[in-house]
């Protein structure tokens, strides 16, 4: 699986993991989808996307970074900000399958484990942190 | 007082202003268009540059102006959905399902231009530009994102698939083309796929015209008018001839011959209330003692042909009683009889006797033993006489020759009865029907008058009318996309009427059963703004100090004074409210004055501003009595009793000016 513009986080070293997440959450200024688990789902949506990470709107560049075991990162996870009205809590998003955070590094929207795995659906969550 | 009566026509001038205010928002407001309905209208006439959208989504009938033309915009894919839905081959469950997602699409790609715009920033674009553009694509996205999550879905697929192909291009994952290109195959990645639902509307289009194959299309129109119908023409979907051109005229007024009566009839009452007090004004005691002498007058023959017949038929009853039993005719029993008959005539006499001689008992001792003694030889008289076994034998015969009888007498007298019924009780019946009718004709007149008065519209009730064989049967390739329906050329029709415009899908089967779908919708007809004159009875009261009006040599014996005025008012309707146009209806207008606060007999000019509510029932306003330079405020009533006689009475003040 050739992944161009995805940072897939370490498993096995937890220092590495938050410096990487943290990096890429509060110092890149690119939208990010962040996709939690390494199940076939998960490895679907990253597939996705890493694709739709291609593209460019509104200027806005896109990222994708793939923690495999969210535990390594959960309490960086639960930590970030939840956007203003948003009606998911810093759990849902520890227990969701893909979240989007914006350039304000706040998560904006969550793809939950039930939910279609579609360009369009991963489109839309991108679209949702602009 | 005067304080507190200004202020209370201050406030209802200012309600009656925003209420207009509100009125003309209301106006103007357009409802937003239904994307799922086969059809909607509009309404315009030449004057109107911009159309006004009608809002069909109402309980209530939508209000269109009497004057104007409707437009009806046929949704012709909306139109060919429903054909495939209810009368299409195929799964009706699918197209229920599909139809609204490809609604949903075209939609979208109505607004594809914005989409397109948003995705690129352009050198220029300031910060609120920018917000606006992520909001337009966002938005879309999620509308995009609504239809097609699901790739499970034919469009979900579609739209997977167009992703797919898109993000496949060998320019767009090449790490080393530059961020603008990549922007720029971001715009063509998202252009094709517009172009790929464009598409697939364009082949469910095709599918569709396949399975609404027979169906066809007829639309119709109708004046329903007081119970009944008539049919109208729609321009482009019948062969009707366009009716009578009426315009209902801007300015409502009577002709020159009923002005001047009902200003003589304000005027009389006018003079009644001023005379009588304001009770009198409506005239109802005079009204109620016409309608006693009316009902005495025709009530009384009727009942006494009644009193005649029930005579009539108990003459009849004792005279065949008479003939039909008969006494035994015996020697003995008529000796008896005859004897009997001579014995109670005694007694009768026995009994005179005593009346007369009772005031001479105590004295006349004589008269008291011959009286004893005739009364002793009567009662030996007739035990003597009578043979008692005899006259119960002749009775006990008599009773059974009765009985005999009966049946045969009740044949008779029923025959009778039932003869003097129809002969005499049907003609006091019919007497009865008279007076009914007159009663009924009487107060229904009264009721008409109060009725015509108050109420505008009629109650609405639907009517099914069938199309004439005018109305096109149209295939659905040949539906026009728009029908005009000017109701000017409607024919005579006055406001409160009702248009309705109905439409059928038909599709006939094999075995020539035909399958339908129905869509109606009707319309209520006001004249939206509109001018009346109108004569009425105005009470006004000087605001003037008492003081100031004894200087001048007036006063006034009533605190109103009642005179005849007409107002000239602008009445403004509304599209939303059948009840407000029915019933409240505001006006602002003027108001000319017949006064005569001097009381010298000659009229002086007023001249106010009025306002009017409820069919102008009831109106509120001030003036300026012209020739003495006072205010005064007023209230007026519109009579609605102007067409029954109304008695001439005084006038309301005394006039202490000197002569």
């Amino acid at each position: 699986m050739e992944l161009n513009n995805t940072i897939i986080i370490p498993t096995d070293n937890k220092t590495l993991a938050q410096q990487l997440f943290k990096s890429v959450i509060y110092d890149e200024d690119v939208l990010v989808l962040g996709v939690l688990g390494e199940d076939v789902k998960a490895t679907e949506v990253v597939k996705k996307a890493d694709k739709l990470a291609n593209l460019i709107t509104q200027g806005r560049k896109r990222k994708v970074i793939w923690i495999r075991k969210p535990d390594i990162l959960k309490d960086e996870i639960k930590t970030v900000k939840i956007g203003a009205g948003k009606d998911f809590t810093p759990e849902d998003v520890l227990e969701s399958l893909a979240f989007s955070i914006s350039l304000g590094d706040e998560v904006m929207d969550i793809i939950k484990k039930g939910d279609y795995i579609s360009f369009i659906r991963i489109d839309t969550c991108f679209s949702r942190a602009l | 007082m005067k304080n507190i009566i200004s202020k209370t026509v201050i406030t209802l001038l200012a309600v009656f202003f925003l209420s207009s205010m509100l009125n003309l928002s209301v106006l103007f407001a357009q409802a937003p268009p239904a994307p799922d309905q086969i059809w909607s209208f509009q309404e315009g006439d030449k004057n109107r540059k911009k159309p006004i959208k009608i809002d069909t989504k109402r309980y209530t009938l939508p209000i269109v102006d009497i004057n104007s033309v409707l437009t009806i915009n046929i949704n012709t894919d909306v139109l060919r959905g429903k054909a495939a839905e209810e009368l299409g081959e195929g799964s009706k469950e699918a197209m229920k399902k599909m139809l609204p997602v490809l609604d949903e699409i075209k939609g979208i790609l109505e607004i594809e231009s914005d989409f397109m715009k948003s995705i690129r920033i352009e050198p220029g674009d300031n910060e609120s530009t920018i917000k606006g553009k992520i909001v337009t694509f966002q938005a879309i996205m999620e509308r995009i994102n609504n239809v097609a999550k699901n790739p499970e879905t034919p469009i979900g697929k579609l739209v997977e698939n167009t992703y797919m192909k898109a993000l496949s291009d060998p320019r767009i994952l090449d790490k080393k083309t530059p961020d603008h290109e990549k922007a720029a195959l971001t715009v063509e990645l998202y252009s094709g796929l517009f172009t790929a639902l464009a598409n697939e509307i364009k082949t469910f289009s095709g599918k569709l015209r396949v399975v609404t194959g027979g169906v066809t299309f007829r639309m119709g129109g109708w004046l329903e008018q007081g119970g009944t119908t008539q049919p109208i023409h729609i321009e482009g979907f019948d062969e009707y001839a366009p009716g009578q051109y009426t315009r209902i005229p801007f300015l409502t007024k009577q002709t020159p011959e009923e002005f001047a009566a009902k200003m003589e009839d304000v005027r009389k009452a006018a003079q009644r209330a001023n005379q009588e007090g304001i009770s009198a004004v409506l005239n109802i005691n005079v009204n109620l003692k016409e309608l006693a002498n009316k009902l005495k007058t025709e009530l009384l023959p009727a009942i006494n042909c009644v009193k005649d017949s029930a005579g009539e038929i108990v003459n009849e009853i004792k005279g065949e009683l008479t003939t039909a039993v008969q006494l035994p005719e015996t020697e003995n029993f008529i000796k008896q009889l005859s004897s009997l008959e001579e014995t109670a005539r005694n007694f009768i006499e026995v009994t005179n006797n005593l009346k007369e001689t009772a005031s001479d008992l105590e004295t006349d001792l004589e008269g008291q033993y011959n009286l004893f003694f005739n009364a002793q030889t009567f009662g030996e008289a007739l035990k003597a006489d009578l043979d008692f076994t005899k006259i119960k034998e002749g009775f006990e015969k008599a009773r059974d020759e009765i009985k005999g009888k009966l049946p045969q007498l009740t044949t008779v007298l029923k025959e009778k009865i039932t003869t003097v019924l129809k002969t005499k009780i049907e003609g006091c019946l019919s007497t009865f029907k008279s007076v009914k009718d007159t009663f009924i004709g009487f107060v229904g007149d009264f009721w008409t008058l109060i009725k015509n008065k108050f109420s505008m519209a009629k109650e609405y009730e639907p009517i099914l009318a069938e199309f004439g064989e005018e109305v096109k049967r149209l295939k659905l390739d040949n539906v026009p996309k728009m029908g005009t329906l000017n109701l000017q050329y409607t024919g005579a029709r006055s406001e409160g009427d009702v248009i309705t415009v109905r439409a059928v899908l038909e599709k006939e089967n094999q075995d020539g059963i035909v399958s339908k779908v129905e869509f109606r919708q009707s319309f209520i007809m006001f004249r939206i703004f509109k001018m009346v004159i109108n004569p009425g009875l105005i009470f006004a009261d000087p605001i003037v100090k008492k003081e100031d009006m004894a200087a001048k040599g007036v006063t006034l014996s009533k605190t109103f004074q009642a005179v005849p005025s007409y107002s000239v008012l602008l009445k403004f309707g509304n599209r939303k409210s059948i009840a407000y146009n029915k019933y409240l209806r505001f006006g602002i207008g003027l108001n000319v004055a017949a006064l005569d606060f001097n009381q010298d007999s000659n009229y002086e000019l007023g001249l106010g501003v009025v306002l009017s509510a409820f069919k102008d029932y009831l109106q509120l306003g001030v003036g300026r009595n012209m020739e003495s330079d006072t205010w005064y405020w007023f209230f007026g009533l519109n009579l609605p009793f102007a067409s029954i006689s109304l008695p001439t009475g005084g006038g309301g003040a005394v006039n202490t000016k000197p002569q």
